[in-house]
């Protein structure tokens, strides 16, 4: 073989080489894929399951850990979370709550797509564990500062999602949901459809003059409906890809004495307000102007507070900042 | 460490195996021996101002039960039957423990994880936290006889050699109508 | 001890644990003598018992310390937690009264007071998860509507 010849096998064997090391360095580091592709399927994934199981939520309360079950199913494409007079039933873009004989129905629901899961937070892929005795791939978020914000356990099986896990910004478990049992291989019980009954919210493009409707409230939240409740309440949808956030507003003064008791004094923008650690999340109530506004979201609670705070427009400006420099490191006590 | 009070640190780095090791002994699974190991290290920070010097291994066993016992006492309270107008959804039966088999369990964990919890406790705390029998009782709140009669109970059942009789009789309880028995 | 209580049989799991005072001990090792029984269940206890002892320590895994700990740096998190909540709060506080202090300076318009309103907490946490379950997944938005209490 003369030296072309051989030059030419010489490269051929490389480039077989080559390939064949491309090809065992180009496996995943984990069989997962991409964690925002997991999360984006997985908001979808109960709504056509066919499931039953047992829902266990933790939220912590000050030094308290409550934690509560319910039950879900889903069957033919509509869910059912609940029981008795405390039940939600959803199908497409429909929902429908009792809650203690009263029922609330959301009509047709039209509204912009939340922004990606890895919008506002890093996602990495960690390792794979077990919930509810199944295999479930792992995905963090983390927060600008690297530290992790939350955990999302989805089966590797059928997509769903099996376990959130929210932590604080001292890394404490904040908030958990979880089933806590679960069959989803195609047996479920019957499901009813949603009822047609029950006063509810009506989308509405401009709330008025009285209502601040920001489109934006950092970090990360963007507004993706508006509603008007029968109560002329209006309602601001938020979400930030992972989380989401409710403001609603009404005219007048915070009844503070009238509120339900285990609220938390804290300050939001200057004001005081009170704030509650509930299973549907950290919810605040405070005054701005002449409005009372309650916030409603699923969001680590420092990051809550902070977007329910945004809605004021502005983050304390130049006079903050006078008083933070003034107080600077040394801090009070 | 001043005046042998340890740091919240120092404990969950000197000791945080220790910790974490029982918590998955009585657990039974990485996901819930990872929340019992985090909210005894919170009660572990709150306890350490009122810590008094002695066994630190004991007072961190002593907690990681605490916590595992108050997370028993929620379950209890809220069983995983059926959801109610559901006849159709069974929960699907344990697996029948028919053949008793006196031989050592292969998978010893899942054996320890699968022994009723009264059992389990005592076994952990003796033969994993190496606790000796008064420590236990203090832990549990339980009589020195009734730790040994479980400890002895719990390890028998992991061979399958005695299947559990929630009317077992406890040396320390005495069988009511007998008076002055000999 | 009664001697009821020095042939029940977990006087056996005492006496493999050291927990038998000189007497008890003597008893049971009398006992042991005679009784193949008992020395069958004694040597079954002894196998259980070492197994158990020899069941390797667990290491949690890394993520679990690094979580609670906050990384390789030592700090008193409970501490810092409490400061960090504090200046925020204090100069929050002062921002407001040197706000306040303007207004009273320039003086107070009389205006109409507005009702005072109850917030439906309850009935918002609902609407929020509701209206989040259809862009979220359905079951863990719709949890907390189906569990009772005062505040949802």
């Amino acid at each position: 073989m003369n030296a072309a010849g051989r030059l030419g096998r010489a490269v051929l064997a490389l480039a077989v080489l080559l390939a064949l090391v491309i090809a065992l360095s180009g496996a995943p580091a984990s069989a997962g894929g991409d964690p925002a592709e997991l999360l984006r399927r997985a908001r979808e994934a109960a709504n056509e399951a066919v499931l039953a199981g047992i829902v266990e939520v933790r939220w912590r309360d000050g030094d308290d850990l409550h934690v509560e079950r319910t039950g879900a199913r889903s069957r033919q494409g509509t869910v059912v979370v609940g029981r008795g007079e405390h039940v939600a039933v959803g199908a497409q873009g429909a929902r429908w709550a009792a809650d203690d004989g009263v029922a609330t129905r959301w009509g047709h629901v039209e509204s912009a797509p939340p922004p990606g899961p890895g919008s506002s937070w890093d996602l990495e892929l960690d390792d794979p564990a077990r919930v509810a005795g199944r295999d479930a791939h792992v995905i963090i978020a983390r927060d600008d500062e690297g530290r992790e914000r939350a955990r999302f356990f989805v089966d590797m099986e059928n997509g769903l999602l099996l376990r959130r896990d929210v932590v604080d910004d001292d890394g404490t478990l904040e908030r958990s949901v979880r089933y806590a049992r679960l069959t989803a291989d195609g047996v479920s019980p019957a499901v009813p459809p949603v009822p047609d009954r029950g006063k509810g919210p009506v989308v509405t493009d401009d709330v008025g003059a009285r209502f601040v409707a920001p489109t934006r409230l950092e970090p990360g939240f963007e507004l993706l409906g508006r509603y008007r409740h029968p109560d002329g309440t209006v309602q601001l949808f938020y979400a930030d890809g992972l989380f989401s956030l409710s403001i609603f507003q009404q005219p007048g003064l915070v009844d503070w004495d009238a509120l339900p008791p285990g609220g938390r004094r804290v300050f939001v923008d200057g004001e005081r307000g009170s704030a509650y650690s509930t299973p549907a999340g950290t919810v605040v109530v405070w005054e701005l102007d002449d409005l009372v506004v309650t916030g409603v979201s699923d969001a680590p609670s420092d990051v809550a507070q902070e977007a329910i705070a945004a809605l004021d427009g502005d983050d304390g400006g130049p006079l903050a900042d006078v008083v933070d420099y003034v107080l600077g490191p040394f801090g009070w006590e | 460490m001043a005046d042998g009070i340890p740091t919240w640190e120092e404990v969950a780095r000197d000791h945080g195996r220790f910790l974490y090791t029982v918590a998955y002994r009585l657990a039974g699974n990485e996901q819930d021996a990872q929340d019992l190991a985090q909210e005894a290290l919170i009660r572990v920070r709150k306890g350490l101002e009122r810590y008094e010097p002695g066994s630190l291994e004991g007072w961190l066993a002593r907690i990681v039960t605490n916590v595992f016992l108050d997370e028993m006492r929620r379950r209890k309270r809220r069983p995983t039957s059926a959801l109610p107008d559901d006849p159709d959804w069974v929960v699907p039966p344990a697996p029948a423990a028919d053949e008793a088999s006196h031989e050592l369990p292969e998978d010893l964990q899942a054996a320890l994880a699968a022994l009723p919890e009264e059992f389990r406790v005592p076994v952990v705390l003796c033969d994993v936290a190496d606790q000796s029998y008064e420590q236990i009782a203090d832990s549990l709140d339980i009589p020195v006889g009734t730790v040994r009669s479980r400890i002895h109970r719990g390890r028998r059942l992991l061979r399958g050699a005695l299947t559990p009789d929630p009317d077992g009789a406890d040396p320390d309880t005495p069988p009511t109508g007998l008076e002055g028995a000999a | 001890m009664t001697e009821r209580e020095a042939m029940h049989e977990d006087a056996l799991s005492a006496y493999l644990d050291g927990e038998l005072d000189d007497a008890a001990r003597a008893d049971v090792e009398a006992r042991l003598e005679t009784s193949p029984e008992w020395r069958a269940i004694l040597e079954e206890l002894r196998e259980t018992r070492d197994a158990l002892r020899a069941l390797p320590a667990v290491d949690p895994p890394p993520e679990l310390w690094s979580r609670i700990l906050g990384g390789d740096d030592v700090v008193d998190l409970a501490a810092a937690r409490r400061e960090r909540r504090d200046r925020r709060s204090i100069w929050k506080m002062v921002a407001a009264a040197a706000a306040a202090a303007i207004v009273i300076v320039v003086g107070v318009a009389a205006v109409p007071q507005p009702d005072k309103v109850e917030p439906a907490v309850a009935t918002y946490a609902d609407a929020h998860a509701a209206r989040s379950s259809l862009s979220n997944d359905a079951v863990s938005s719709l949890a907390s509507v189906g569990i009772p209490g005062s505040t949802r």
